[in-house]
C-alpha cells in the first residue's frame, strides 16, 4: 500500500467509525429520551429486574464466589470439547459443500446507497462490516457468558467465558465471510457450486475412508464393557476422538473452544495463544481476499429489506415464498351478514390444511389412527403417551392461537383507511375480524379432545374413567372451547385498541429491554383479565352443579350441567365483549397515537 | 353531495384542522392542496370517517356520518396513495368479499362491466402479487366503484403509475364526474388538479385560505388571468421559498 493509500484508507476508515459510532449513540438517545414516558419507564424497569433476578441474583460475574470449589477437571469436560469439536467440524465442511450463497457482506440498504458508491476502497468496506459485527458479537459474548456462567461444572469465571465466547463467535463469522469469498473466487475461475460439491464431497469421502482404515488398525472395536454404562461410552468414545489422526482433524477447532472451556486462569492463558492465532489466520484470509462483493451485498441488502418489510406487515416467512391462488373454503354469495365474509378471507389466507375438506380428511385420518390403536391391546403404552402430549399442546393452543389474534388486528390496523370506510357496524367487524381464529383453534381443540376421549375411554379401565365420564367430560369441555377462544382473543383485540403502540412493540421481534417489559406486562394482564372473566361463570355454575347433583347423586350428571351452564355464561361474555369492543372501535382514533402525516 | 361544516381536529393542544367548511355538489371534483401539514390528510379521514373530528358535522349525500354512519359510508368511496389489498384473494374474491360487505344487487353484471371497463377481465383469476401497480391501482378502483358511490375520495391518487395508467386515472375521475358523482382528489400534483378539477380548496395549518371554482380562486389570487395554479397556490398560501422563474433575456 503506497502512503496515499494509507492516508485514504484512515479518513474514509474514521468516517465509516464516526458513523457506526453515531448511529448507535443515536439509538441509545433515542431510547433513554423514550424513558420519558411512564409505559416505557415502567417497561424497562421490569425488563432490567428481569434480567437481574435471571443472571445476577444468585451468580456474580466473578464465578460461583471466593468460598466455592473450583469444578475439577472432568472427563465430561474434555468430552464436552471434543464433541463441540466434532459439530463445529461437521458445521463447517457442511457449509463448504452445501452452501450456494455468493460472497455477501450484509448491509442495509442505507449502506450500500452511501457506501457502495462513495470514493471508498473496498477493504474499508470490509473492516467497517468487521467493526459492525463486532459490537454484535460483544454483545452476544457478553450475555451468552452470563448463561454459560451457570453451568457450574465448566469451571472458569464469566470474564473467561465471555473471551471464549468472542473468539469463537469471532472465529466463526470471519470464517463464514471467508469461506464465501473463496467459493466467489473459485466460481470466478470456473469451478460452479455443483462441481465444487462434487469435489469437496470426493473429497470428504477421501478423508473419511483413509480416518475409517486407520481406526480400525489402531483403536479395537468396542467391547461389551466399552458399552457397559455412559461413562465406559464416554471413556472410549473420548479414546477415539483424542486418537491421531482423529484429533489432528479436529485440532482448529479444539484450540478455537480450550479458551471457553479452561477449567482455571493458567490454562486458559495456555489455550490463549493458538485460539488468538487461528483468529488472525482468518483475519488475514478475509482481508486479503481480492473478490468482489458489492452486486451480491447488494442483492442481499435488498432482500433484508424486503424480509423486515413482510416482518412489519406481520409475515414471518418473509415475501420470498411465491404466492398462489387458494381454494375458497366455501362459496361467498354477495349477499348476506358481514361476518362470514371475513372468515371466508381469512380461511383462505389460512391456507390448505384450514380447508374445511382437508380438516374432515385429517381429522378422520387422526381418529381412525386413534381406533385403530385403541383396538390392539399391544399399543396400549401408545395411547399413554398420546393422551400425555395432547394435554398440554390443548393447554398450548388454547393459550397461544389466541396470540393469533395480535397478527390480525395489526394486520387491520394497516388498512384502517380502508376499513373504516366500509358500511358496518363496529361491532360487525370485531366481530368478523375475530370468526377466523376462534373457529381455527376450536378446530384443533375439538380434534385433540377427539383424540383425548378415544384415549381416555380406552384406557379408562387403567385410569379410573368409565367410558360414559370420560365422553361426558370430553363434550363439557368441547362446549367451553368456543366461548373460552372468543374470550381470549377478545382480550388480544382490545389490548390492542386500547394500547396500539404498546401492542405494535408486543407484536414484533426484538426491541430491547423495554420490549421486553412490555411483553411481560402484556402477559400478566391477559392472564388476570382472563380470570376476571371465568371467575363469574365458574361461581355462577356452581348453583346447576350442586342442585343436579343433590338431586341425583350423579358426578357426571352434575359436572356436565355445570359445563353447559358456564358455557352459556361464557357465551353471554363473549356477546358483551364484541359489543363493547364494537364502540371502541368506532370511537377508535389511530391518528391520535401515531402523529398524523 | 358533500357538506362540511365547522370541522375541527385536535391532537392534544395541537390542532390539525380549524372550523373548516365546505360543500361540493354533484359532478364537481375539487382539489385538495396545501402545504405539507395543511391538514389534508386528517380532513380527508375526517370526512370518510376513518377517524372522528374533534367538532363539527360532515354529511355525505345529505346523511350525517357521525348519527348515521353506516348508511353514510354506503354512499363513499375512498381510495388511498397506496391499494391497499388483500394478498390470497383473486380480483374476482376482492370483487366478491366488498360487494358482501356492501351489499351490492346485481353483483355479477356489475363487475363483469366494471372489469371490462377496467381492461381487467381477462385477471380476473390473479392474485395482488401478480399484478402490476397499474393494475392493482385499477382492482383498487373497481372494489371502489362497485357499490356506485357518490361521493369520492383520492389521496395523491397517481403515486406509482406509469403514463398510461395516470391518463387512466386523469379519465376515469373526468367520467366519475360527469356521471354524477362529488369527488375530492387530494395532491401535491398541481398540474394534475388543473388538469382534472373543477374547484380548488386551499388549506394552510389547518385552516381553509381558498374555496371555490379555479377560475374564482385565480381570480382572487393571481395578477395575471392566465396565472397557472401554481402561482395561484403559493401567492395563496404566502410561501416565498420557491424564487420566481426568471426570464433569461
Amino acid at each position: 500500500m503506497t502512503p496515499a493509500c494509507i492516508f485514504e484508507c484512515r479518513t474514509s476508515g474514521l468516517a465509516l467509525v464516526y458513523l457506526q459510532a453515531m448511529v448507535i449513540r443515536n439509538a441509545v438517545a433515542q431510547r433513554v429520551r423514550r424513558l420519558r414516558q411512564p409505559r416505557y419507564l415502567m417497561a424497562t424497569l421490569l425488563g432490567l429486574a428481569y434480567f437481574y433476578f435471571l443472571f445476577f441474583r444468585r451468580s456474580s460475574f466473578q464465578g460461583a464466589g471466593p468460598g466455592a470449589p473450583v469444578a475439577p477437571v472432568n472427563i465430561g469436560l474434555l468430552v464436552g470439547v471434543s464433541m463441540a469439536a466434532v459439530i463445529m467440524t461437521g458445521r463447517i465442511i457442511y457449509s463448504w459443500i452445501f452452501s450456494a450463497d455468493r460472497a455477501a457482506l450484509s448491509f442495509t440498504e442505507a449502506e450500500v446507497a452511501f457506501l457502495f458508491q462513495a470514493p471508498v476502497q473496498r477493504r474499508v468496506l470490509v473492516h467497517y462490516k468487521l467493526l459492525k459485527s463486532q459490537i454484535r458479537i460483544l454483545f452476544s459474548a457478553a450475555l451468552f457468558a452470563l448463561v454459560s456462567r451457570r453451568l457450574g461444572f465448566l469451571g472458569g469465571n464469566g470474564w473467561m467465558h465471555a473471551v471464549g465466547w468472542w473468539i469463537l463467535l469471532s472465529t466463526l463469522e470471519l470464517h463464514s465471510i471467508a469461506a464465501s469469498f473463496t467459493r466467489e473466487r473459485l466460481l470466478e475461475v470456473g469451478l460452479n457450486p455443483a462441481r465444487r460439491r462434487a469435489l469437496f464431497l470426493g473429497g470428504l469421502l477421501l478423508v473419511g475412508s483413509a480416518l475409517w482404515w486407520w481406526l480400525r488398525r489402531t483403536i479395537p472395536a468396542p467391547r461389551a464393557a466399552d458399552l457397559a454404562g455412559p461413562m465406559a461410552m464416554v471413556n472410549y468414545f473420548q479414546g477415539v476422538l483424542t486418537a491421531p489422526p482423529v484429533s489432528w482433524l479436529l485440532a482448529p477447532c479444539i484450540w478455537i473452544l480450550r479458551p471457553f472451556f479452561a477449567p482455571d486462569l493458567a490454562a486458559f492463558i495456555r489455550a490463549l495463544g493458538p485460539a488468538l492465532l487461528i483468529l488472525a489466520g482468518h483475519y488475514l484470509w478475509v482481508i486479503r481476499s481480492e473478490v468482489a462483493f458489492e452486486e451480491a451485498s447488494l442483492e442481499l441488502a435488498r432482500r433484508r429489506a424486503e424480509r423486515g418489510e413482510a416482518r412489519q406487515a406481520g409475515h414471518w416467512r418473509g415475501r420470498s415464498q411465491p404466492k398462489r391462488k387458494r381454494r375458497e373454503p366455501f362459496p361467498l354469495r354477495p349477499h348476506g351478514q358481514a361476518a362470514p365474509a371475513f372468515l371466508w378471507r381469512a380461511l383462505i389466507s389460512a391456507g390448505p390444511w384450514f380447508h374445511p375438506r382437508n380438516w374432515l380428511f385429517i381429522s378422520a385420518g387422526v381418529i381412525s389412527v386413534m381406533l385403530w390403536l385403541a383396538s390392539q391391546p399391544a399399543y396400549r403404552t401408545a395411547l399413554v403417551v398420546i393422551q400425555a402430549v395432547a394435554l398440554p399442546v390443548g393447554f398450548w393452543v388454547l393459550i397461544a392461537g389466541p396470540m393469533l389474534m395480535r397478527r390480525e388486528v395489526r394486520l387491520m390496523m394497516q388498512r384502517l383507511d380502508v376499513v373504516k370506510t366500509y358500511p358496518l357496524r363496529g361491532w360487525q367487524v370485531v366481530l368478523g375480524e375475530m370468526l377466523a381464529p376462534i373457529v381455527l383453534i376450536t378446530a384443533i381443540e375439538w380434534l385433540l379432545l377427539a383424540v383425548l376421549a378415544v384415549a381416555a375411554a380406552t384406557l379408562s379401565g387403567e385410569v379410573g374413567f368409565t367410558v360414559l365420564s370420560s365422553g361426558l367430560g370430553v363434550i363439557a369441555v368441547g362446549l367451553l372451547v368456543p366461548p373460552v377462544v372468543g374470550l381470549m382473543t377478545g382480550i388480544s383485540f382490545a389490548a390492542t385498541l386500547y394500547f396500539p403502540s404498546w401492542m405494535s412493540a408486543v407484536g414484533q421481534a426484538g426491541g430491547g429491554l423495554d420490549a421486553m417489559g412490555q411483553r411481560m406486562i402484556f402477559a400478566g394482564g391477559y392472564v388476570v383479565v382472563l380470570a376476571a372473566a371465568l371467575l363469574p361463570a365458574a361461581l355462577v355454575a356452581a348453583v346447576p352443579y350442586l342442585i343436579v347433583l343433590w338431586m341425583t347423586g350423579l358426578q357426571v350428571g352434575a359436572l356436565s350441567a355445570g359445563a353447559v351452564a358456564v358455557s352459556l355464561i361464557l357465551f353471554g361474555e363473549f356477546a358483551a365483549v364484541v359489543w363493547w369492543l364494537g364502540g371502541r372501535y368506532e370511537r377508535f382514533d389511530l391518528s391520535a397515537e401515531v402523529p398524523p402525516s | 353531495m358533500i357538506e362540511v361544516s365547522g370541522l375541527t381536529k385536535c391532537y392534544g393542544s395541537f390542532t390539525a384542522v380549524r372550523d373548516l367548511s365546505f360543500a361540493i355538489q354533484a359532478g364537481e371534483v375539487t382539489g385538495l392542496v396545501g402545504p405539507n401539514g395543511a391538514g389534508k390528510t386528517t380532513t380527508l379521514r375526517c370526512c370518510t370517517g376513518v377517524i372522528p373530528p374533534t367538532r363539527g358535522t360532515v354529511r355525505i349525500a345529505g346523511i350525517d356520518l357521525a348519527t348515521d354512519p353506516v348508511e353514510a359510508k354506503r354512499q363513499l368511496a375512498f381510495f388511498p396513495d397506496e391499494p391497499r389489498l388483500f394478498e390470497y384473494l383473486t380480483v374476482w374474491q376482492h370483487l366478491v368479499f366488498v360487494a358482501r360487505l356492501y351489499g351490492v344487487t346485481n353483483f355479477a353484471a356489475r363487475a363483469q362491466t366494471l372489469l371490462a371497463e377496467l381492461e381487467m377481465a381477462d385477471k380476473k383469476d390473479l392474485l395482488p402479487g401478480e399484478l402490476s401497480r397499474g393494475m392493482k391501482q385499477k382492482l383498487a378502483i373497481a372494489c371502489g366503484l362497485l357499490h356506485v358511490p357518490r361521493v369520492i375520495f383520492f389521496d395523491e391518487p397517481l403515486t406509482g403509475l406509469d403514463p398510461a395508467g395516470i391518463r387512466h386515472m386523469k379519465d376515469t375521475m373526468r367520467r366519475l364526474a360527469r356521471e354524477g358523482a362529488a369527488i375530492i382528489l387530494s395532491s401535491h400534483l398541481l398540474s394534475l388538479l388543473e388538469e382534472v378539477c373543477t374547484h380548488v380548496l386551499i388549506l394552510k395549518q389547518g385552516e381553509k385560505i381558498a374555496d371555490g371554482s379555479l377560475a374564482d380562486v385565480r381570480r382572487r389570487f393571481a395578477q395575471q388571468p392566465d396565472a397557472s395554479l401554481e402561482d395561484v397556490f403559493f401567492t395563496a398560501t404566502g410561501d416565498d421559498r420557491i424564487p420566481p422563474v426568471l426570464d433569461p433575456a
